[in-house]
């Protein structure tokens, strides 16, 4: 551990990180020789000051330092701070009951209600150095409910209705319930938003998210003909070949979350994140259709960018595209004022797979040391 | 240099047979194009792990370092290559880059089956590109990955023209691995391991036996040429012995015959088997031995059913709880391949436990540290990132890049021909933006090519 805590204009005090619980209550500030900031800019010698668990001011240390109160504890880190991780989906805390399989159509399933803030993979997220995450059903159903986003700490619940999930893929079409097939899916999902009633009415109204889990390519194209013929500016789930549909997702203006790139895994993907990038189609890397843990988010950016994606895009997939498309990009995602002060502290650029995660803060509070 | 060469459509003219004498020679005789001279300037190049010559020069040619410093002389017309960082390419020592699926999966694989017959250089292309461009310009290829005894390995380039360099890089195990879906027990896993060490003192007893054998036959020849010479120096006296012999048996009318006379017994040879001569070569150390093995029973076991084999050099690949062992594997300098993973990832039921720690606190104990893909194809690319991965979690980068040039190369007795940048080595070269493991590859010497990226 390499962090120590300063007062200012004190003698050197050297504190294990238990130490900072104390300055956690109190406003407090941490000083890195490098901040990530979003947009990939980095700054040289930056501090980071936070009070009641929301950023208070991000900037460099010599600007800043002379502003900080008198007393205020300085937390010294040699090495990188960031905003949290966000993955932009995640069914981590929900066990084996992700979904309902009683009826393919559960569009008013709270799914934050089957979230179990202490189970493992929620912890296992944060340990490496994810703090917020969106909180979406499995593919079982055609509508499977409300997702949220949530921390993974305490169970916080960042935003409770987020986005309705539909799911328009084998996964969901299957039992002898309806329906069985792509048509009975589209047909009766056109038919439930031309009532607009319910959640249905709010997605169409824009005031609930929407997100559509595809695989294949025809499943893509089906996905963004419905979507568009239902007016909805959907966000396409899974569809990891999204990137051969830039354009035309560009054109209605949907986003996509898909799973982070892998070791070993096929070029076309990293070349689909990448044509998705060049035509502007806001991505973001998720965990809900991943076998990968979640340090695969990290890694999969820089495997990202080792193939050609430029930096900046390949942070805010991981960050702050991952909060807005998870529904929380107004809190979290971001070292902004009067954000949640939600961080990590790196070995060095939390782009290397070099780079190791030293410590995560979730509403200013020290969490834990990373693995 | 200049070289006069025969035109092979001239010989199309004449198939078979010399060229009339009456007639002008219609072979057309041109200059080859000299190959060219390369001169990388580096704003660092790395010769060996810990040795570097700042903005540096090497002179390459034919596929092969010529020279290596400051202010070169390099020929007129020599092409230059510059960038921020030159180095010698990444060796992956575990990987089955270039062989078909069926021949990885086999299981049936002994001794004597060769990766280098079934190496397909028209295959999986893509892979290759994507290795090479990463900058890992050699790998040890492995037929029967998962076979108990798996074969010879090979060392090949990944440049899709790329050549077998060596047909006998090491004689492959696996030891309480999962196969075919279905791991054993554990008291056949350690029979696995307790079985490498008798099947490789086997080939020791093949090759005493030939040594027996010459042993044999030596004294059966003193003996042979001992008889001859006495033969020779009674040959008068037999020789007239023999006429009386013959006159006496035509006059009693009857057949005369010869005495015979009873040989000694030549040695019988040893029966030759290829599998036990590539047992004994492994038990003389003259190949290694490379058995991946994760659990700590086996790993116990194997490390005492090889303890007496003074002369075999073995490497451990996974070794994924090998950190009890680190004072034994030190002692006996055995190298151990890791194939760090990120936190999280999926293991087989050998690797749970798997600790991204391993390769720092190895190489801390002393141990020589590889590291590997893990045998599948697609994943060769990412070597450089599973070196950044080991070094996240506690291995130095001079440590993590010795594993991918240097010590790679001298686990298969190649490091006389690759991983450092010095002259007489090949011209297995690569030029960088950044550094070694985290930068981008701009120019890549391999083959005696040069590709631009």
């Amino acid at each position: 551990m390499r962090n120590t805590i300063l007062p200012l204009a004190g003698a050197l005090i050297c504190l294990a990180p238990l130490s900072v619980a104390n300055a956690q209550d109190a406003p407090f500030a941490i000083s890195a020789n490098h901040i990530l900031v979003d947009g990939g800019e980095v700054l040289q010698d930056g501090i980071v000051i936070v009070e009641n668990g929301k950023v208070k001011a991000v900037g460099l240390a010599a600007d800043l330092s002379a502003k900080l109160p008198k007393g205020m504890a300085v937390i010294e880190h040699d090495g990188w701070l960031s905003a949290g991780l966000v993955a932009a989906n995640g069914t981590m805390g929900l066990g084996a009951a992700q979904d309902d399989l009683t009826s393919a159509f559960t569009e008013n399933l709270l799914v934050a209600e089957s979230f179990n803030r202490d189970h493992s993979s929620v912890t296992d997220a944060r340990d490496v150095g994810v703090t917020s995450f969106g909180l979406t059903t499995g593919r079982a159903n055609v509508a499977g409910g409300l997702g949220s986003a949530v921390k993974t700490q305490g169970g916080k619940i960042v935003n409770l209705r987020t986005h309705l999930t539909l799911c328009i893929a084998p996964p969901a079409l299957q039992g002898s319930r309806f329906p069985t097939s792509y048509s009975g899916a589209v047909t009766a999902l056109n038919a439930r938003f031309a009532a607009g009633v319910g959640v249905y009415g709010a997605v169409s109204r824009g005031e609930l998210g929407v997100t559509i889990a595809v695989d294949e390519r025809h499943e893509i194209d089906r996905a963004i003909r419905f979507a568009k013929g239902a007016g909805l500016k959907a966000t396409l789930r899974g569809a990891n070949r999204a990137g051969e549909f830039a354009e035309r997702l560009s054109g209605v203006g949907m986003s996509v979350v898909m799973a982070a790139p892998a070791l070993g895994g096929p070029k076309w993907h990293t070349d689909s994140i990448k044509s998705l990038a060049e035509a502007g189609v806001p991505f973001a890397f998720g965990l809900a259709d991943s076998s990968a843990g979640a340090s695969s988010l990290r890694l999969g950016a820089s495997l990202a960018v080792r193939a050609g994606l430029d930096r900046a895009t390949a942070w805010r997939a991981i960050t702050s595209t991952a909060a807005s498309l998870a529904g929380a990009g107004d809190s979290v995602g971001r070292l902004g004022v009067g954000y949640d002060a939600d961080f990590a502290l790196w070995s060095g650029d939390p782009l290397s797979p070099a780079t190791r995660l030293e410590s995560v803060y979730i509403d200013g509070v020290l969490i834990t040391e990373g693995k | 240099m200049l070289a006069l060469t025969l035109s092979l459509s001239a010989l199309a003219f004449f198939p078979g047979g010399p060229l009339p004498q009456d007639e002008p020679a219609p072979a057309t005789v041109k200059e080859e194009a000299p190959a060219p001279t390369y001169l990388i300037r580096a704003s660092e190049v790395i010769i060996r792990p810990g040795e570097s010559i700042m903005n540096g020069e090497v002179l390459v040619k034919n596929g092969m370092i010529l020279a290596v410093g400051k202010d070169l002389d390099a020929p007129e017309g020599a092409i230059v290559v510059e960038g921020e960082t030159a180095c010698a390419g990444f060796i992956d020592p575990w990987s089955s880059l270039g062989v078909d699926a069926a021949s990885v999966a086999e299981l049936k694989t002994e001794a004597s089956t060769k990766t280098a017959t079934v190496i397909d250089l028209f295959n999986q292309d893509h892979q290759r590109v994507a290795a090479r461009d990463a900058g890992v310009l050699l790998v040890r290829s492995q037929v029967g990955k998962d076979a108990w005894l798996g074969g010879l390995g090979s060392v090949l380039e990944t440049s899709p023209e790329g050549a077998v360099v060596l047909d006998d890089a090491c004689l492959s195990f696996t030891c309480g691995i999962t196969r075919g879906g279905r791991r054993a027990d554990v008291f056949d896993r350690i029979g696995e391991a307790d079985r490498i060490g008798s099947t490789i003192a086997s080939g020791l007893k093949y090759r005493e036996g030939f040594v027996e054998y010459g042993y044999e036959l030596e004294v059966w020849q003193k003996e042979i040429d001992e008889a001859a010479a006495k033969l020779e120096k009674d040959f008068k006296k037999a020789k007239k012995d023999r006429e009386k012999e013959i006159e006496k048996a035509e006059e009693k009318e009857k057949e005369f015959k010869e005495e015979r006379y009873k040989e000694d017994k030549r040695p019988k040879a040893p029966k030759l088997d290829a599998d036990k001569e590539l047992l004994a070569r492994a038990a003389h150390g003259e190949i290694p031995v490379l058995v991946e093995v994760h659990g700590t029973r086996e790993l116990r076991a194997l490390l005492a059913s090889t303890k007496d084999l003074s002369r075999l050099r073995l490497i451990v690949s996974g070794g994924t709880h090998a950190l009890p062992f680190a004072e034994e594997l030190a002692a006996r300098r055995i190298p151990v391949i890791v194939q760090p993973r990120p936190t999280g990832a999926p293991t087989s039921a050998e690797e749970k436990g798997h600790d991204l720690g391993l390769a720092g606190a190895l190489a801390e104990a002393g141990v020589q540290v590889l590291i590997g893909t893990g045998g599948a194809v697609s994943g060769v690319r990412d070597l450089p990132v599973l070196a950044q991965l080991a070094i996240s979690h506690g291995l130095s980068e001079e440590a993590a890049f010795e594993a991918l040039t240097i010590g790679a190369a001298r686990a298969f007795d190649l490091g006389d021909r690759y991983g450092t940048v010095e002259p007489g080595k090949h011209a297995e070269l690569l030029v960088l933006s950044g550094s070694p493991l985290g930068g981008r590859t701009t120019f890549i010497f391999t083959g005696g090519a040069l590709v631009e990226l």
